[in-house]
């Protein structure tokens, strides 16, 4: 592992406002250099066979205007040929470009920063033999737990990495972050019948491995005696706190976009301080939660990373939004440009949500579990939330892992139900909050229970 | 690059490597995203690399490198074999493989006649603008006009203890319209259509294969949609159209067959070799060249990332299960040959079996007799892909449908819902038509272990199916 991470920050920072300097002397009117360099170390576990892989991916991306007219090249490397390749080719683009953008005002000008989120020293230290051998354990734990878990697929990944912004509105920035994760999913075999459960962890740290093998063991056997709902009808359904926060974050990907409301493409366009869910109902985008990986000071155009409530008290409160479309909408930016995928410099800015984040109420998951008298438990995962229809509101999912309830309490493991609703009513049909603060791969909610979901089974 | 490479196969052999893979690769891609007449993300993207698999006592360790000077190549390479040594003493099962005596030494070259990469901006806005104009031309109540467009080029270049030596060019050409139409509910409704796969400047020139023809399909079917109904929940007999039932064989089906789910035994099929899994109806091929043709449009893919010939596998035939899809360490598992599907989405990955062009075969019916023998039920048609599990559960979102009765399509259907499990689902196979389409393409693209978006193909004829779950209202 590097020992030199705490000079990242400066040597990015210096590429990146060198850069700057670069493209200013080509003629460009307006420039921005985003520079990035983060280290993986990934091992991946399938059956038997566990093997690691490693490295770093660095990388430069440049937005140049001219005329208002907006180009963006990206290029691997970030020794100053690359940098060079992506300012002279962004250059190159915006010169192209037929019309200008009306719309363009300027790059982020905001000299502040959010707080930098927890440095975790556990990610330097590791070594890929050590991971190794802890995730090799896993499956052993599983398999001694009991002999009909017969598969395990997964992965432990652990990394640390730094990004810097430099522009022409004399703005140079950088931040940083360390990252931990694990997805298991564990398969058990009896009778020709199999059942998947997963587990997932995310952090800054080295994630703990310790009880992940027994624990999901435990859920795939108990899935085993899933017996089929045979019903097709209106029901509760309880969504745990990691398929809760799969819900609320697709309903909101759309929806409360700054991007999707000045085009029009969401209901919630024209519902500002307009009643969009229950009382009970708050709901914010969170890029400043301290132990989330996802936490740096800026957001990837510079701008503070913030808290924004979006729903307070059911009322529509806030949309997110960059600086692009902060200044179309003529409201203040929320910190919401996000560059995506591994290769991150090779992504223009664009609106996503940070961390979506529901306070917990004082129920735990069994008090929500006796409230009901017939309903579904829904648990960690979903398939098909992803391919939702964001825009319309329409989904329909299916639950691989749930559970029949029946007068308060959990009566069996169910074979996979379809659930169906819209996206835009899910908040008005919220029954019920529970407890919990994880932080989960889509965000930091609580398990809720909805009343009156499609159930096909 | 070859000479670097392959003076560093020789440093990390001599350090105790049994076998060693050195890959460089370089893409070079061109995006134009626009908006409601406005540019949304107009890029260009160079992305070059290097990735070393080193095997040590049947075990393997990838590192990668963006930083291509000798050091760095070899430091990478280094931490490579470091990881294959620590994997040895942990990994249950392992690999290994003979060494090849005359390994090829192969240089190829596209062969499409005018290089989309090879024009200038100029000439692609313009084909985003012919995109936009017939979709504003044909559509009614547009909330929102997207149009995409993607050109990819680039060089692989492959090494390896044995002096393989594989040199080729991948290249895309994607255009794509996305048209949201607003019905007299509010309601937003949106259809697409796409142009996409290995293919050239000339494709487009073809008559229904020109940008006017994307646009004016995608606005044409949201407007469709303006008045459709949601689809009922539960179990019917289906039709899937062409690129649908491609997402079923890919998505559902083809993963379950990759060789590291088999050794790992996480695919339920892992076991069932030459057992009858499907109906007679069900031929499933997965392939790496196959000729463009109007209604087919692959990747071309020539040679994986570990340097293997890609072969034409048949991985189903008439309902029995009959091979796997293979990297060279899954392949020597089996002891079976490699099939070339050992693959990576750039040089930051290590290969791991992953499909080519998969399709179901075509069948004989001809879109009348199939909706004839459907008599009651969903027509469904394409789909902006699902999500499958390794049990062989999945769930999927076609684009569009029709309620069809007596053999009629009665009424379009807003998005439809299917879901299920594939080994039920290739038993009710009954029939499949004559017509084989196909597709590939650059946004999208298949997803495995974090490796995103892998180009592949995809496609079929249409396939009559009884007895599929159908999501939607109550």
């Amino acid at each position: 592992m590097r020992l030199d991470f705490e000079d990242w920050e400066s040597d990015l920072c210096s590429r990146a406002e060198r850069g700057v300097k670069f493209g200013k002397s080509l003629g460009a009117d307006a420039l921005e250099v985003y520079i990035t360099n983060s280290y993986s170390l990934n091992i991946k576990v399938k059956g038997k066979i566990i093997d690691g892989s490693q490295g770093g991916n660095i990388g430069v991306g440049c937005r140049c205007i001219n005329e208002g007219k907006v180009g963006f090249s990206s290029a691997s490397g970030i020794d100053e040929s690359a940098v060079n390749y992506a300012i002279k080719s962004a250059f190159k683009v915006s010169k192209s470009l037929p019309n200008k953008d009306k719309n363009w005002q300027n790059f982020v000008n905001n000299k502040n920063k959010g707080k930098e989120g927890k440095i975790e020293s556990s990610v330097f230290e590791i070594e890929s033999d050590e991971l190794l051998r802890n995730t090799s354990k896993i499956f052993k734990d599983a398999k001694n737990y009991d002999g009909r878990i017969t598969s395990i697929e997964g992965m432990v990944s652990i990394g640390y990495g730094a990004f810097a912004i430099s522009n022409t509105e004399d703005i140079v920035k950088s931040s940083k972050s360390t990252f931990g994760s694990t997805e298991f999913f564990l398969i058990a075999t009896e009778n020709n019948k199999t059942k998947t459960a997963v587990s997932t962890k995310i952090g800054r740290s080295v994630p703990d491995l310790k009880d992940i093998g027994i624990k999901t063991a435990k859920k795939s056997i108990e899935l085993l005696k899933a017996k089929h709902l045979s019903r097709t009808e209106k029901l509760p359904v309880i969504f745990d706190n990691k398929t809760s926060s799969s819900l609320i974050s697709t309903a909101l990907v759309n929806s409360i976009n700054g991007q999707s409301v000045v085009e029009k493409r969401t209901k919630f366009a024209d519902q500002l301080e307009a009643k969009v869910g229950v009382s009970m109902l708050n709901i914010s985008d969170d890029g400043q939660l301290f132990d989330d990986p996802n936490m740096v000071a800026i957001d990837d155009e510079g701008f503070p990373r913030s808290s924004t409530k979006i729903i307070e008290n059911g009322i529509l409160k806030n949309f997110i939004f960059d600086n692009y479309y902060s200044n179309i909408y003529d409201i203040k930016n929320t910190g919401n440009a996000n560059r995506r995928g591994p290769q991150t410099y090779e992504s223009i800015p664009s609106i996503s949500l940070n961390t979506v984040s529901v306070p917990p109420s004082s129920k735990d998951l069994n008090f929500l579990i006796s409230e009901l008298n017939d309903g579904i438990l829904v648990t960690d995962m979903l398939l098909g939330m992803g391919h939702s229809d964001v825009i319309s509101g329409d989904f329909s999912i299916v639950a691989p892992n749930c559970y029949l309830i029946n007068k308060g309490e959990i009566q069996k493991p169910l074979q996979p139900v379809s659930i169906a609703g819209n996206l835009y009513e899910i908040y008005n049909q919220i029954f019920s909050i529970g407890n919990e603060t994880e932080i989960t791969p889509h965000g930091k909610v609580p398990s809720i229970v909805f009343k009156d979901l499609s159930v096909s089974g | 690059m070859l000479d670097k490479l392959r003076s560093i196969i020789d440093k990390v052999e001599k350090l105790g490597a049994d076998f060693v893979e050195a890959r460089y690769d370089e893409l070079n891609i061109q995006t134009i995203i626009k908006e409601n007449e406005r540019i949304e993300e107009c890029k260009k993207i160079r992305r070059a690399g290097a990735g070393f698999n080193i095997y040590y006592k049947g075990a393997t360790g990838y590192a990668f490198s963006a930083d291509l000077t000798a050091d760095k190549l070899l430091e990478c390479a280094e931490n490579a074999f470091n990881i294959a040594k620590a994997s040895s003493d942990v990994t249950g099962i392992k690999t290994e493989f003979p060494k090849e005596r005359s390994a090829p030494m192969v240089i190829l070259n596209p062969s499409i006649k005018e290089p989309a990469w090879e024009e200038d901006l100029d000439y692609k806005m313009k084909l985003v603008e012919r995109m936009e104009k017939s979709a504003k031309e044909f559509g009614e109540n547009i909330a929102s006009l997207r149009l995409y467009y993607a050109d990819v080029s680039g060089e692989k270049l492959f090494v390896n203890s044995e002096g393989r030596k594989i040199h080729w060019y991948p290249y895309i050409l994607d255009l794509r319209t996305f048209v949201t139409s607003k019905n007299a509910q509010s309601n937003l409704l949106t259809a697409s259509d796409s142009i996409s796969g290995s293919l050239g400047l000339e494709y487009i020139k073809q008559d229904d294969c020109t940008p006017e023809n994307i646009g004016k399909n995608a606005a044409l079917w949201a407007k469709e949609k303006l008045d459709a109904k949601a689809a009922p929940a539960g179990k019917f007999s289906a039709l899937c159209e062409n690129l649908l039932a491609g997402v079923l064989a890919h998505e559902s089906f083809g993963h379950l067959t990759e060789g590291d789910f088999v050794i790992s035994k996480a695919s339920p099929i892992h076991n069932k070799l030459n057992e009858r899994l499907g109906s007679d109806e069900v031929t499933i091929i997965d392939e790496g060249v196959i000729p463009v043709s109007k209604d087919i449009r692959p990747f071309w893919l020539p040679y994986d990332d570990q340097g293997i010939k890609t072969k034409k596998t048949t991985l189903m035939d008439m309902g029995t299960l009959k091979e796997f899809l293979h990297s060279r360490a899954t392949a020597s598992f089996f002891k079976a040959e490699p099939t070339g599907n050992a693959r990576a989405v750039n040089y930051t990955f290590p290969p791991i079996p992953r499909m080519k062009n998969t399709y179901f075969a075509p069948g004989n019916l001809s879109e009348e007799e199939a909706l004839e023998e459907l008599n009651n039920g969903i027509y469904a048609i394409r789909s902006s892909g699902g999500q499958v599990e390794l049990d062989g559960s999945f769930i999927f979102q076609a684009n569009r449908g029709y309620w069809v009765e007596n053999g009629e399509k009665k009424y379009p259907l807003k998005d439809v819902t299917l879901s299920g499990n594939i080994l039920e689902l290739l038993k009710n196979v009954r029939g499949a038509t004559k017509d084989l389409k196909m597709s590939s393409g650059y946004f999208g693209g298949c997803g495995k272990d974090g490796q995103f978006p892998l180009p592949v193909g995809l496609g079929g004829p249409k396939l009559l199916i009884d007895n599929v779950r159908f999501g939607g209202e109550s």
